[in-house]
């Protein structure tokens, strides 16, 4: 019922709503831009819900007597995108060794708060067609440095990747220092997201080795909701122009995505996972997770798209 | 007289067309905003959409178009808003002045009471604490100093609410946080032009006539402190620029908090607009500045 620009929004109940009257009358969604600020309004009872809090604030909140955190996976997926154009991700072998020298468990563990959850491809687990037999790159540092060799990399090689993911900063640096411990010397670049975008999309990306990337899955659960814009040439939009570019997956995206059997379509997207993470255009990570830290007097749930549906919010007794 | 207001006329003119060409040459090598729009688009679409919106032309040939349109008073329309991007600027412009006019009100309130009084009685435990307090407050860096003041005032003591702008006591804590930015600096003036002019024939002379100290202090000393005067107009160029980091820290909707966001998004006509009306207050203070002096201080008149 009120906008006041960069401030909030206040926003009142509707009592002849399908759904029969909301438990609270009004909901004020306010525009606080820092984090620590967030935290200072949420224990002080200023606000009763904050959003994407993140791994480091989490122990505090679960514990702090004013509040509670609820946090569930979603269906953003975490990747580090290879540029296969240029040495040394053109070749396969580099892009499995990337893939083998990163800890991931290590990372979701120490970084994330456990807040993660590794995954073998791009495709979310939560995601129709997702094929859980399709098995995550394994923490081999000794076979990623054999593999290096194998692609004549022996005695290492240099890349530079980049990221404009700020809030995932610790967690990017921390993949850079595992693929520099297996000898793919990586320096991380932090940018941020306005300029970055040009960097990595626009110019012809030649320093670009590659880019730490999310994919939110458009809150779609199926597996086409990824292998489509990321995979198939016909978008034709950055992602598929320079990154991801595995050959012959635009049959089976079409095939899968014009039919409505279904046994037939989790076979498509089965043999798609595995030819995707046999060529791994991508380090694959670990899937999102969206955390809510709320105040004790509010009950509401954290929803895998994302989205905030306040009707649900109850007052707790 | 009238050439030396003249002279100043032309220089603030200059530098405002300076501060136009900066902000637009650094924005326009910064990205491209098109890719922001429609980063998924097929690569023809984006560069229609390019051509349309004039970007493709020579980066001369766009500033002139810019320039032409400043003259009009015209800045464009916000790419992310789709409105005019100066009634989006000026509608937050009084939060922002506000909260810089409070600022400066008070590091003046505090600084130039103390910082006579630390002149008076130099090495009195008061001047030791006034200059451990500037060292203080020169050293904490504005976003810092803000969070601590929440942490304290508002977390554990629950005195005043953390961020906003709806009420009137959430603006004592940005106040006071951008005060703490300029007022040891405006403070350290005070006290060392005071101590210049304290010891001075014409001082004494007052004091031998008997004077009132108070009169001598404030008519005659104070008076000759000019120095405050134009780092209190610069100073206020600098809590314009605190106040985008003050406004972020305590969710204050302002010009600043605008400024970063539209960088974010690439929205050239916000920043554009918001610089060049920071810019032009600035200017305009200084030109303040200049005219007190010329009030102030007679010997310029003649000049």
């Amino acid at each position: 019922m009120e906008w006041k620009r960069d401030q909030l929004i206040r926003l009142e109940a509707f009592d002849q709503h399908w759904r029969g009257k909301p438990p609270f009358r009004q909901v004020i969604f306010r525009a606080i831009p820092e984090v620590a600020t967030q935290v200072a309004e949420i224990k002080t009872g200023g606000v009763d819900i904050i959003r994407n809090v993140s791994a480091d604030l989490v122990p505090e909140l679960r514990t702090n007597p004013q509040t509670y955190v609820s946090s569930t996976p979603i269906l953003r997926v975490h990747s580090v995108e290879l540029d296969m154009r240029v040495a040394p991700f053109d070749k396969k072998a580099v892009r499995q060794a990337a893939n083998y020298a990163i800890d991931k468990q290590t990372v979701v563990q120490k970084l994330m708060a456990s807040l993660g959850r590794p995954v073998a491809t791009t495709v979310q687990p939560q995601a129709f067609g997702y094929d859980p037999e399709v098995k995550a790159y394994p923490y081999d540092p000794k076979k990623a440095k054999d593999l290096l060799a194998q692609a004549g990399y022996a005695s290492g090689v240099d890349v530079t990747l980049h990221s404009a993911t700020v809030e995932f900063r610790p967690v990017f640096e921390a993949i850079c220092q595992m693929l520099t411990e297996v000898g793919i010397r990586a320096t991380p670049k932090m940018w941020d997201p306005g300029p970055a975008w040009n960097k990595f999309f626009q110019g012809e990306g030649k320093a670009a080795n590659g880019i730490y990337f999310t994919w939110g899955n458009y809150s779609v659960f199926d597996a086409d909701a990824v292998l489509h814009p990321l995979y198939h040439t016909e978008t034709g939009g950055w992602i598929g122009k320079w990154y991801t570019r595995v050959d012959g997956l635009d049959r089976p995206i079409d095939e899968a995505r014009s039919t409505l059997d279904q046994a037939k379509r989790k076979r498509i997207y089965s043999q798609i996972q595995q030819t995707i993470r046999e060529e791994a255009p991508s380090i694959f990570l670990w899937t999102q997770y969206d955390t809510l830290a709320l105040s004790k007097r509010v009950e509401y749930a954290a929803r895998p798209d994302e989205w905030l549906w306040l009707f649900d919010a109850k007052p707790k007794r | 007289m009238l050439t030396l207001v003249a002279r100043r006329v032309i220089r603030l003119v200059v530098v405002l067309a300076g501060v136009s060409l900066v902000t637009f040459a650094i924005l326009h090598v910064s990205g491209d905003p098109v890719a922001l729009m429609m980063p998924e688009a097929p690569e023809a679409d984006r560069a229609s959409l390019r051509q349309s919106m004039g970007f493709n032309d020579p980066l001369a040939v766009q500033f002139a178009r810019f320039v032409t349109n400043l003259a009009r008073g015209n800045f464009g329309r916000s790419f992310f808003h789709r409105e005019p991007a100066l009634p989006l600027v000026l509608e937050r412009m009084p939060v922002t002045l506000l909260l810089t006019v409070l600022a400066m009100g008070l590091s003046l309130a505090v600084a130039i009471p103390i910082g006579i009084l630390s002149a008076i009685r130099r090495n009195s435990l008061l001047d030791h604490a006034a200059t451990f307090v500037v060292f203080l407050g020169t050293s904490m860096p504005v976003f810092w100093t803000g969070i601590m003041l929440i942490l304290l005032f508002a977390v554990r003591l629950r005195l005043l609410p953390v961020s906003g702008w709806e009420t009137t006591a959430a603006l004592v804590l940005p106040a006071v946080t951008l005060a703490s930015a300029s007022m040891p600096l405006l403070l350290r003036i005070v006290r060392s032009s005071m101590l210049e002019v304290i010891n001075l024939d014409y001082v004494r002379t007052a004091r031998a006539k008997g004077v009132s100290e108070w009169l001598v202090i404030c008519h005659h000393a104070l008076v000759n402190a000019l120095p405050l005067v134009t780092v209190a107009g610069l100073q206020f160029g600098l809590l314009l620029g605190g106040a985008v980091i003050t406004e972020t820290v305590f969710a204050v909707p302002g010009v600043g908090r605008l400024i970063v966001g539209a960088i974010r998004q690439l929205d050239f006509p916000i920043v554009q607009a918001g610089v060049f009306l920071l810019a032009l207050i600035v200017v305009l203070v200084n030109f303040a500045v200049d005219m007190l002096y010329i009030y102030l201080n007679p010997q310029i008149r003649v000049r």
